[in-house]
């Protein structure tokens, strides 16, 4: 190689440098936009941490820098050079000024028509509590203040709050015009008001018909966007745990797009193409049996997309009463240091704070979006219905003229923050035991409900070892933990002198009123009443402690031993709740009591299943003393063990829950499952109760009622009693099961998820910013205890 | 001195061009494409009431993303797929009716398939017509044809 000389050195490098610049320029161009393309958001940020272990660094630590997500609710500035639009940024929360950032504030105040923008186009100010970032900022003794107080409005009092939705990074064009969903759409409240605030989720409709005791329910979730560019949008939302969810539209316009099961990471890959390249899509996946996420992306601005999802379910049936709830919240879930697979709880702008995998964000107890609900349901249950009662909500009652009883949620009561709980009476008294079927091209399917014989009402029962544990943890503070502690003080007043009992509390740790159960004396009874009376709510939900505690001393073999948990449910790590039950449960049996507007009835429904007890719910409306006495009543007599069921000629299989469970007062069971051939004349039960052999006829002479839904029912049914194996099975693979099972039946699960692409038509730009809709705390629960900000 | 320059250089320009390249899932990601079909039955002079066609994916490279109705009023409602034929063989089983007085004669759309595609080259389906009726459910003659469809 021939010799450089100095000169062409000099050349070589001066020429070579900024060429490196430039290429390390365009690459570190290309991984943020990649980064919004391929990152799934969702794992993004894990952590140990939760919200309640945060402290004061963490809450003021910088936004996670999810450019896709909103983030910041502090003090912000319009920063449109034009006039024409505003456009706000968000500041991070910080203690200290942030040096560049006053620069930016000064520099862009210096323009005046950015202070006289006032509240068009939504502008952010209101009034409120103050923001500890704004009081940081505020109280900072620089001439930033004075700069910005020298312009009227552009500070925020002490008593207003800001928000705002942060733009994406990546959409540099709109960043330019300052005329996204950064800017448009801005979040503000009023103390003493509440203000609506723009989310893409404006509204949901609910459509449910019963037949029988089982319940066809249409949802329509109606999406739009109110922000000048376009968004995806994501909704985390409950649905009843036993839904079979198998259908799935997509409407836009006119055209309505049905979406296809898939494998939940195929579906996932599916719609984040389909997000990439432009087209609209939607994407619905199930995060825990009762809790699903919905993302629909690419809508347009100003434009409408709805989604429509269908299930079936069984009702709950409880001495005479049917019970239908439609959740509408899903409530701040406790999750224990060292996961991240749990369902977050934070404020808005703090996406990525809880450590976990899904995340609800959560408007604060003053605010609510504009985001409303309707609900109808319409009870054609053959006989006229005799009574019905709303628990929560306010409706209105009318009969048509086909005899069906139609119950409509009030426009006065149109907020989503609590489960919408319906209990109806039908005039016949006697409820029979009943058969339903249902035949298409894969075979029979069939439910059974069985009734206990009133027969057992007169059999008393033995003494009884209760344990009551109070979930006082800070998610119940307030009147959830009154309406407990209310039900206890009744069930305690309850025991009879030979009976003995046991009072357990667990929040960040678990105590209990002695080392053993007591008798149940009145001395005792005095002493854990004033024990009962003197518990607070406040701290976390480790659940585990309470569950050990209450089943793990040794059981008096002369006595049933019930336990009965109080709580909310509001944990995120269901599973091993679950697990620890299974392990350590011996002779007990387990009730669980849902308290409050929300509670998670996935793990109450399944406690009280593996517990091989029953569920109650007690909502900020019932009277405790009732859901009590209610409970005791059951107790009072003893269960039907041991069921044999002939089936007269069925020839049934895969029947679910594959153990009879056992009949107590007043509550039926229902049966699930398959059969091939003809339904015969009667099915016959038989069993034990108290000691005497007792039998239950279901006439079915040789037909029965044909139900659409059962052959989802059964899957779903399947589904659950899979994955309840899975708790305590640890060596046992479900996942193929599951999913072959869901995609051969078109059915949500863990391991599925219905996709909808609209392949026909592309919209312009970038794949747009990401907008989570706030949902509202659920009523009686305080943001304050419960949300991480 | 001038060498080790050199090869400090070249290293440098090199490692910086080999990581501005996009990363091969990107190039992955980016060979698939969204394509709508759109399902005729021509059934003649008969009305057509009832359907049920057999679609199979020759290429092995497109995967069915959405199902959407047809232009008349008695299939606008987008058909019922059966999953597990989807699920276990791959195929799209697609199936509608009508109950109104609305059944349909000569060539008409009566469904669009939503469906990725991976790589450039076209799609090649093989539909096949189960079965074609009329409001009375007697079989009639159609035949049935898919085409790319437009915006």
């Amino acid at each position: 190689m021939r010799r450089l000389t100095r000169r062409t050195w000099i050349f070589l490098i001066a020429a070579t440098l900024p060429a490196i610049a430039l290429t390390v320029f365009f690459y570190s161009m290309a991984c943020s936009s990649q980064a919004g393309q391929f990152v799934d958001a969702e794992a993004t940020s894990p952590s140990d941490r939760n919200y309640k272990d945060w402290d004061e660094s963490d809450y003021y630590a910088t936004a996670d820098g999810d450019a896709n997500v909103p983030v910041g609710r502090d003090a912000l500035i319009e920063n449109d050079a034009s006039g024409a639009k505003p456009n706000y940024q968000a500041i991070t929360k910080s203690t200290q000024p942030v040096p560049e950032y006053e620069e930016q504030l000064a520099a862009q105040l210096a323009r005046p028509e950015a202070a006289r923008s006032g509240r068009r186009g939504g502008r952010g100010r209101g009034r409120g509590m103050a923001p500890r970032a704004s009081r940081g900022l505020l109280s900072q003794p620089n001439g930033l203040r004075q700069s910005l107080a020298a312009y009227p409005g552009a500070l925020p009092s002490e008593d207003e709050e800001l928000w705002i939705i942060q733009k994406a990074e990546t959409d540099d064009n709109a960043a330019r015009r300052g005329r996204g969903p950064g800017c448009g759409a801005l979040l503000c409240k009023l103390p003493d008001q509440e203000e609506a605030i723009p989310v893409p989720l404006e509204h949901t409709d609910v459509n449910a018909s019963i037949s029988a005791y089982i319940a066809t329910v249409n949802v329509t979730q109606k999406f739009a966007n109110p922000y000048e560019e376009k968004i995806e949008a994501v909704y985390v939302f409950p649905l009843p745990q036993n839904a079979a969810i198998n259908e799935f539209l997509m409407t836009i316009g006119d055209r309505k797009i049905r979406g296809i099961i898939r494998d939940r990471d195929e579906a996932k890959k599916i719609y984040d193409a389909a997000k990439r390249r432009g087209h609209v899509a939607s994407l619905l996946t199930q995060e825990r049996p009762n809790v699903f996420t919905q993302k629909v992306a690419n809508i347009e601005p100003g434009k409408k997309i709805d989604i429509n999802i269908k299930y079936f379910h069984t009702l709950a049936y409880d001495d005479g009463w049917y019970e239908f709830v439609f959740p509408m919240v899903v409530g701040p879930r406790y999750n224990p240091p060292g996961s991240t697979d749990g369902i977050g709880a934070v404020g808005i702008g703090a996406r990525g704070r809880s450590g976990q995998s899904t995340e609800v964000s959560y408007l604060s107890t003053n605010q609510r979006s504009g985001h409303d609900i309707s609900l109808a349901v319409t009870i054609d249950a053959g006989v006229v219905v005799k009574q019905s009662r709303c628990v929560n909500h306010v409706v209105e009652t009318r009969i048509d003229a086909q005899q069906r009883t139609i119950v409509k949620l009030s426009d006065r009561d149109s907020i989503p923050n609590k489960d919408f709980v319906l209990r109806y009476k039908v005039a016949d008294d006697k409820i029979n035991s009943a058969l339903l079927t249902h035949r298409d091209a894969t075979g029979g399917y069939f439910t059974l409900m069985i009734y206990p014989p009133e027969s057992m009402r007169s059999l008393s029962r033995k003494p009884v070892e209760m344990i009551f544990v109070l979930d006082c943890s800070g998610s119940m503070n307030g009147k959830p933990i009154e309406q407990a502690k209310s039900a206890i003080e009744r069930g305690i007043k309850s025991l009879q002198p030979n009976d003995t009992f046991q009072i357990i509390q667990f929040s960040n740790n678990a105590s209990q009123l002695g080392d053993a159960p007591v008798v149940a004396s009145r001395g005792n009874v005095r002493r854990g009443l004033k024990y009962l009376k003197d518990l607070r709510g406040g701290g976390g939900t480790q659940m585990i402690e309470g569950i050990k505690a209450a089943l793990d001393f040794p059981h008096d073999e002369e006595r049933l031993r019930f336990v009965c948990f109080m709580t909310d449910g509001f944990i995120g790590n269901e599973s091993q709740i679950l697990g620890e039950m299974h392990d350590r449960l011996g002779a007990s049996r387990v009730f669980s009591f849902g308290v409050g507007s929300s509670p998670n009835r996935f793990l109450m429904n399944r406690m009280a299943k593996l517990g091989n007890g029953a569920v109650a719910y007690l909502s900020l409306n019932d009277c405790g003393s009732d859901v009590m006495d209610h409970f005791f009543e059951r107790i009072s007599h003893p269960a039907m063990t041991d069921l044999k069921i002939d089936w007269g000629g069925m020839a049934v299989r895969d029947v679910f829950p594959e153990r009879t469970p056992d009949l107590f007062v007043g509550r039926p069971v229902i049966l699930t499952g398959r059969f091939d051939g003809s339904v015969g004349q009667r099915i016959r039960i038989s069993g034990d109760a108290g000691g005497q052999d007792r039998q239950i006829v279901v006439n079915t002479n040789g037909t029965s009622n044909e139900l659409e839904g059962l052959a989802a029912i059964w899957a779903r049914t399947k589904i659950a009693d899979l994955v309840d194996k899975a708790t305590y099975a640890d060596d046992r693979d479900i996942s193929g099961e599951i999913r072959s099972l869901a995609l051969n039946y078109s059915l949500m699960s863990q391991f599925t998820a219905f996709v909808a692409v609209d392949s026909l038509s592309r919209t312009a730009g970038t794949q747009g910013t990401t907008i989570r809709v706030p949902v509202a705390i659920p009523d009686g629960v305080r943001y304050e205890t419960t949300v991480t900000e | 001195m001038r060498k080790l320059i050199a090869i400090l250089i070249t290293i440098a320009i090199s490692t910086a061009l080999v990581r501005a390249q996009p990363p091969a899932d990107m190039n992955k990601n980016n060979d698939v494409r969204f394509v709508a079909f759109d399902v005729y039955i021509d059934s003649g002079d008969e009305p057509l009431a009832a359907y049920q066609i057999d679609i199979s994916d020759l290429s092995g490279r497109t995967k069915i993303v959405g199902v959407e109705g047809g232009e008349s009023t008695a299939f606008d409602a987008p058909p019922y797929y059966d999953p597990a034929a989807l699920h276990n063989e791959g195929r799209i089983i697609l199936g509608a009716f009508t109950i109104d007085d609305d059944a349909t004669t000569g060539k008409s759309r009566v469904a669009r398939l939503h469906m990725q595609i991976e790589g450039e080259q076209p799609a090649d389906f093989d539909v096949k017509l189960i079965v074609a009726a009329d409001a009375d459910g007697r079989d009639i003659d159609a035949n049935v044809n898919i085409n790319e469809g437009n915006q």
